[in-house]
């Protein structure tokens, strides 16, 4: 089967881990492709960087650095390139959004406590500027504000907890002056709003008199979905009041500023992204590349047992593309997005390559609000992040496996998942 | 990507989990509240649409088609395919105004047009009719419309003699659409000689109009006649070892996946036909692949921006067009950031739906006029027509560039 | 605190309803209890099927006519809960073809229509069915939506002077001698004691019928006969699709609203409020399914949930005259298979069997034939009350004239046509002035009876969005903010209450939901983390899995 294009590197998703590992690829210079059927996880997460937000007790964790290293032996995703690389993946992800215009900011010793939108309080790392003032643990009152007309921010009912758990919360009610119009209104629809300069100062203007006695509001995360065009940092000018954002159900503000980011850095350095087509793992019959451009030092790193895989299938609106690549990075994610799938009950495959599965027995657990087993399902990977079988032995020399496909993390118990995502994206692009 | 027949793609809404990623790529819902977003009107809507019922719902009639919500959902739904087929439902249901019976013709339009040519190219530029025609049609007397061209394709071709190669390392049936035969021929021929100076016979084949315009316009029975036609003449030829290359996204998008998931036509015929169709630029790229595609090139100094258009990125092969013209000497390739230019075929020629495109191709105006580019290349004839018009940058198809650097 | 009534019904599912309205109707003073919300028992959870009575016309023909008339009459009484889906009869080529016979004539005899229709012809009505369906016969089956039914026949009992009063467990029975005279009830909310005195008392308690006549020292045999069903989150067909063949496990598929209902089993339990659903179950509905839509494994089951039929087998002698078919020769016998047990009902006079006046028990039956039941227990009520009045539910309809079927489209019509309000739950469109208005008549503080209301929750996403929204909007109008770990409890809950029919189902794109919802709870909002007003063991879950 003939190629209908070659990459250097091929990226399967565009969560975080494949956005990132893209940008990273095509900015050593490789030529990138990140292709993927949807979109990820970054348009329904948080738009923050959680590396380590609980124990294995699921109490809040003050220091992540500091308990993901406690036990150095084992290997939790996150670590399994060691805390150099975690660092260095954290570190320049925030040197791509510093230079969009969109800090993160926070340090990988001391996490933020922040609030969710159900007033209980939430963990992470690294945060936009426009989160920070939410912390929790801040001294003054914060003022959370009620927004008739729209349906995903619930001040009193947050206001509540943050107040029960010993955080002074209250509630201060503020209009949109008529938006949104339609009923079916989703966070995108406002941010489009605050994006308008000439809204954001109409806002502003009207709320001057409400929030009389205010020194910090809490609003859902919807100041702007154009990451650069600092609508946050307008508004809390025009308002001259401390403002944080609260990121809500998705579709997420933040995290689709995250992506945009990545795409723009990603693109700039010449990477291409294609959405829309499934992908299969392309393996020849003598797992062997038949691309012309494979390199003598490739040929010459073959092991005599693992193979390699010559690119990716693409099920495109015609029939099935053929894609060749050097290497091939995995960022297919878990179940949710179709890295992993359970065609049945209690099976499980890898979806593209079919590569093994660490899997158990049980898989769920009775209570909805513990901890479920089959979280920690996945991919084994060695440090260098390329999937092995039980026996440790690497499946396809050319093929890393990176984010929320990998095993051994229950992310949402945790509170790890973008820290994963970064650290193994980053290990990956490293080891080419 | 492509559902066997339109039941199957109906039922794609089972696998719908409700994220939202569909809402949040949307450029329609993003510019009017008049369109509640592609879930609400897709999945969400299907699952309460009784077979053989009175449609209840009628804001999927804002769905423009572009298919972004398609390309975007990570599990498969098919949502603005479903939504096409809703709004075929509801026209059988509420009828099809004279204008969108107009609209949909666009075979017949370019027969009478062409044949009419210059006169006919005078209602198009008088205010008078256009204020009449919008008034009693209801088609927007600002949307641009392209000029009909004296001679069409078809005829230059047979006089050139270019389809008389005996052989060509492909045979290629250049499927030329109505908007290069009767509007644009000259993208035509730059096409038929870009592929001959590869190597390629070319042959013209009996072709209708794709359907694409009756088919947006909830005329799917006048849609699948078309369908079937071409399907009847063209099938042989693939048959014969033949590949189908177009230069409009639209028309070969049609044969590649709306002819199934939309229409339902099964059968070895549609497979055949949906299985070996290339868009130009795409088949370039497999030429390349295959070491077989001439690469030297005369400088063209220009700056030029790309838009690449929604019905382009459902055939989901990347950017072929963009990725070549960079490599002509001389030329500087801004792409637009835009996702939608706004007229998504004939959407955004309708008077109520005109504003709201203008506002979905904003950001493409924007990155236009920035760009401050000679030309804008782009590969979808309306997309060009509306964004030349809406702008006042000459637009060309990405295959004239190449001809040009050819020297042909 | 002493009330008084003249007739108190005891059980708030469709048999309790109905008997109530009919009381009431007929002018007795009438107040109904339920220990839960209206069909929080097997009203709740049962197919949703409206019966021709075709099932029953060979095994159990009185059942079928029966059936088949209060088919009618619910249809003409009650269209607003009811979509006139029809139904297929159909056998596949290894069915037993010597059933076909004898389902026809029993078909006859009960007066139900059975039109025999060419398979091309039912495969262009369904076509997702098995093309090799030999007979396909074409009935009068219905799908009926059972809290639907259960609201009109709350307002109905209101409007004709009666009281339902839900959330009312009952404790005790009063007596007097030999002599029922009234209840001892408690408010499952605050657990404040109540006494209401009654002329007589009549136990439509379902499945706990045996437990409340206990309390009255008279003993009933109920057998909980458990059945599972499976809800496919796309509506395959639109027509009821029975197999034709004698009734057995998995035999029929209900399209109910959105979804089509797969059932269903029948195991016999020990207990009606604890039960599991078994793998093996699953496995049967799914295999079963299979050979009606071959497809049928490739679409997303939604959910898993089971229902306990209350199956009643006594002694011949104590069971109340029913009038008997022309060429009938007696009651069928009951027998070992819990299935071959009569579904046909019994109205017990306790005053016959155990020498207790003023209590009767409604015993049996079935969802479509609740009139019928409610009738023969409220005529032998007003004979106790020496008052011996007539029946009107039969010509009395509940809804008001001219009101159509329900449509599948209705909601969607509903939520285009209506002024600018926030949809809550976007599955089900269920409006935020729908959640309130039923907050306001409920005051429950329950989000598992918003979803019975309305249907909150129950669409593909399975309370993903919909069941943080309810919550805030449940606590915005609980007084002074409320008690917010009521709130969070409540929340969880539901959760929880989701959960447990999700997890027998849990693969392919439901799994991928789960992640999502997941997701947004442990993740995004960090509910498990919030304080509660129980801990999680303690959570009413109604029925553990």
């Amino acid at each position: 089967m003939t190629a209908q294009s070659r990459y250097d590197v091929i990226v399967v998703g565009a969560g975080l881990a494949g956005m990132f590992a893209g940008a990273l690829a095509a900015r050593r210079g490789a030529r990138t492709l990140v292709i993927a059927r949807g979109l990820g996880g970054t348009h329904l997460g948080p738009g923050t960087v959680d590396v380590r937000g609980y124990d294995s007790a699921r109490r809040l964790v003050n220091n992540p650095e500091a308990e993901i290293n406690q036990k150095p032996g084992q290997r939790h995703p996150s670590m399994l390139a060691g805390l150099p690389a975690l660092r260095e993946a954290l570190a320049e992800f925030q040197k791509m959004c510093a230079a969009a215009g969109y800090p993160l900011i926070g340090a990988l010793d001391e996490n933020f406590f922040l609030p969710t939108a159900m007033g209980a309080v939430r963990p992470t790392c690294l945060a936009p500027e426009s989160f920070a003032a939410g912390e929790v643990r801040q001294t003054g009152e914060l003022a959370l504000a009620r927004l008739p007309g729209f349906r995903d921010f619930f001040a009193d009912l947050m206001a509540a907890n943050l107040s029960a758990a010993g955080y002074p919360a209250r509630v201060v009610s503020l209009d949109l002056l008529g938006a949104p119009i339609r009923r079916d209104s989703f966070a995108t629809d406002l941010a489009r709003l605050f994006d308008d300069p000439g809204y954001r100062e109409k806002v502003a203007h009207h709320w001057r008199a409400a929030l009389k006695g205010v020194t910090r509001l809490g609003l859902p995360a919807i100041l702007g979905l154009r990451e650069t065009d600092g609508a946050w940092r307008d508004l809390r000018a025009r308002l001259d009041i401390e403002l944080f954002e609260i990121p809500i159900l998705p579709p997420s503000v933040p995290g689709m500023r995250l992506f945009n980011i990545l795409k723009k850095t990603l693109e700039a350095a010449g990477g291409r992204v294609t959405i829309g087509p499934g992908i299969k793992g392309w393996v020849n019959a003598d797992h062997t590349s038949q691309s012309r451009m494979q390199s003598a030092r490739t040929v010459a790193a073959r092991t005599t047992t693992a193979r390699i895989a010559a690119g990716v299938i693409a099920e495109t609106a015609g029939g099935p593309r053929y894609y060749a690549a050097r290497h091939i990075i995995l960022a297919t994610g878990s179940f949710r997005h179709g890295g992993l799938e359970a065609p049945t009950k209690g099976k499980i495959i890898e979806t593209v390559f079919g590569l093994p599965v660490m899997t158990n027995e049980e898989w769920f657990a009775p209570l909805y609000s513990e901890a479920q087993p089959y979280a920690r399902f996945g991919v084994r990977v060695n440090e260098k992040m390329q999937p092995v079988n039980e026996a440790g032995e690497v499946i396809y020399e050319n093929v890393f496996a990176v984010g929320g496909l990998l095993a051994g993390a229950d992310r949402n118990g945790e509170g790890s998942r973008e820290g994963i995502d970064l650290a193994t994206a980053w290990a990956a692009i490293s080891n080419l | 990507m492509t559902s066997l027949h339109m039941l199957d793609t109906q039922l794609t809404s089972d696998v719908c989990i409700k994220c939202n990623i569909c809402t949040s790529a949307c450029p329609v819902a993003a510019v009017t509240d008049l369109f509640p977003g592609p879930k609400v009107v897709g999945p969400q809507a299907q699952r309460f649409r009784e077979p053989g019922a009175a449609s209840v719902d009628h804001a999927v009639d804002y769905c423009s088609g572009c298919g972004a919500c398609s390309l975007v959902c990570p599990h498969g739904v098919q949502i603005a395919e479903m939504n096409i087929i809703a709004k075929a439902e509801m026209a059988k249901r509420d009828g099809i105004p004279l204008r969108n019976r107009i609209l949909g013709r666009s075979e017949l339009l370019g027969k009478l047009g062409s044949l009419f040519a210059p006169l006919s190219n005078l209602p198009v530029q008088n205010k008078v009719l256009r204020g009449l025609g919008e008034r009693l049609l209801g088609i927007s007397q600002a949307a641009p419309f392209p000029r009909f061209a004296r001679r069409t394709f078809r005829s230059w071709f047979e006089r050139s003699g270019a389809g008389r190669d005996v052989m060509g390392i492909y045979k290629v049936v250049y499927f030329h659409g109505c908007s290069t035969n009767y509007y644009e021929p000259r993208v035509g021929q730059a096409a038929v000689k870009v592929l001959r100076l590869n190597g390629c016979k070319v042959s013209i084949a009996e072709q209708n109009c794709c359907g694409l315009p009756l088919q947006s316009n909830g005329e799917f029975s006048a849609a699948r006649g078309y369908a079937e036609a071409n399907l009847r003449k063209l099938a042989p030829y693939v048959r014969a070892g033949y590949v189908i290359v177009g230069t409009s996204t639209s028309c070969t998008l049609t044969f590649k996946h709306e002819y199934r998931s939309v229409l339902g036509i099964q059968g070895a015929e549609a497979d055949l036909v949906a299985e070996n169709t290339y868009d130009f630029f795409e088949f370039l790229q497999k030429l390349e692949a295959e070491g077989r595609l001439n690469t030297v090139f005369r400088p063209v100094r220009e700056r030029i921006v790309y838009h690449a258009p929604c019905q382009f990125r459902t055939h989901a092969v990347g950017r072929p067009a963009a990725d070549l013209l960079r490599r002509i000497p001389g030329v500087t390739l801004i792409e637009t950031q835009a996702d939608c230019c706004g007229v998504a075929g004939t959407y955004g020629l309708k008077v109520e739906k005109y504003q709201i495109a203008t506002d979905v191709g904003q950001k493409a105006f924007e990155d236009i006029r920035a760009a401050q580019a000679a030309r804008i290349a782009c590969d979808s004839e309306t997309c060009r027509w509306w964004l030349a018009g809406r702008t006042g940058v000459p637009a060309a198809h990405p295959v004239e560039i190449l001809a040009e650097a050819y020297g042909i | 605190m002493r009330l008084s009534t003249e007739v108190l019904v005891i059980g708030g599912g469709a048999t309790g309803l109905g008997a109530a309205r009919d009381a009431a109707l007929r002018g007795f003073k009438t107040i109904l209890v339920e220990k839960g919300d209206l069909t929080h028992g097997t009203s709740g959870r049962y197919h949703g099927l409206l019966h021709s009575g075709g099932r029953y016309v060979v095994r159990d023909p009185h059942s079928a006519a029966d059936c088949y008339r209060e088919n009618l009459i619910l249809k003409r009484t009650l269209p607003s809960a009811i979509e006139d889906t029809g139904g297929f009869f159909a056998a596949l080529p290894e069915d037993p073809p010597e059933y076909v016979e004898p389902f026809l004539a029993g078909c006859r005899r009960a007066g139900i229509p059975a039109e025999e229709i060419p398979p091309a012809l039912a495969l262009k009505e369904e076509p997702l069915l098995n093309p090799k369906l030999a007979r396909i016969f074409r009935v009068p089956d219905a799908a009926c939506d059972s809290f639907d039914a259960a609201h009109a026949l709350a307002e109905s009992i209101r409007a004709a002077g009666g009281e339902v009063w839900t959330r009312r467990k009952v404790m005790g029975l009063l007596r007097s001698g030999t002599r029922v005279v009234g209840a001892e009830l408690e408010d499952v909310a605050t657990g404040e004691r109540l006494t209401l005195g009654a002329d007589v008392v009549v136990n439509c308690a379902g499945a706990w019928t045996g437990m409340i006549a206990a309390l009255a020292g008279c003993e009933v045999k109920v057998t909980p006969g458990k059945g599972v069903m499976i809800a496919m989150n796309s509506r395959l067909v639109n027509t009821v699709v029975n197999r034709l063949k004698p009734p057995s496990d998995g035999d029929i598929l209900v399209p109910v609203g959105t979804v089509a209902v797969m059932g269903t089993t029948e195991v016999v339990v020990q207990n009606p409020d604890q039960y599991a659903i078994d793998d093996e179950e699953i496995e049967l509905l799914l295999a079963e399914g299979e050979k009606l839509i071959p497809r049928f494994r490739e679409f997303r089951a939604l959910r898993a949930w089971a229902g306990v039929r209350p199956l009643f087998e006594d002694r011949p002698s104590a069971l109340t005259p029913r009038p008997s078919l022309p060429g009938e020769e007696g009651e069928a016998a009951p027998g070992t298979d819990s299935r071959m047990m009569t579904r046909a009902h019994a109205i017990l006079d306790h005053a016959i069997r155990d020498g207790v006046e003023g209590f009767i028990s409604v015993v049996g039956g079935k969802f479509t034939t609740f009139r019928l039941m409610a009738e023969q227990a409220v005529d032998l009520a007003g004979h106790k009350l020496g008052a011996e009045r007539k029946c009107l539910t039969a010509e009395t309809p509940i809804d008001p004239p001219g009101q159509p079927f329900h449509k599948l489209n209705d909601r969607l019509r509903d939520v285009e046509a209506s002024e600018k309000t926030e949809i809550v739950c976007e599955c089900e469109l269920v409006t935020r002035v729908q959640v309130e208005q039923a907050l306001n008549k409920s005051g429950s503080l329950v989000l598992n009876d918003l979803r019975r209301d309305l249907r909150l929750g129950m669409g593909p996403c399975q309370a993903g969005f919909c069941a943080y929204r309810a919550a805030g909007i449940l606590h915005s109008r609980t007084p002074l903010g409320g008690e917010v770990r009521r709130t969070n409890s409540a929340l969880i809950e539901f959760l929880q209450e989701r959960w447990k029919g999700l997890r027998p189902v849990m693969w392919g794109a439901n799994l991928r939901q789960m992640e999502l919802d997941l997701n947004i709870y442990r993740n995004l909002l960090g509910v498990d983390r919030l304080p509660t007003a129980r801990e999680p063991e303690e959570y009413p879950t109604e029925k553990t899995a």
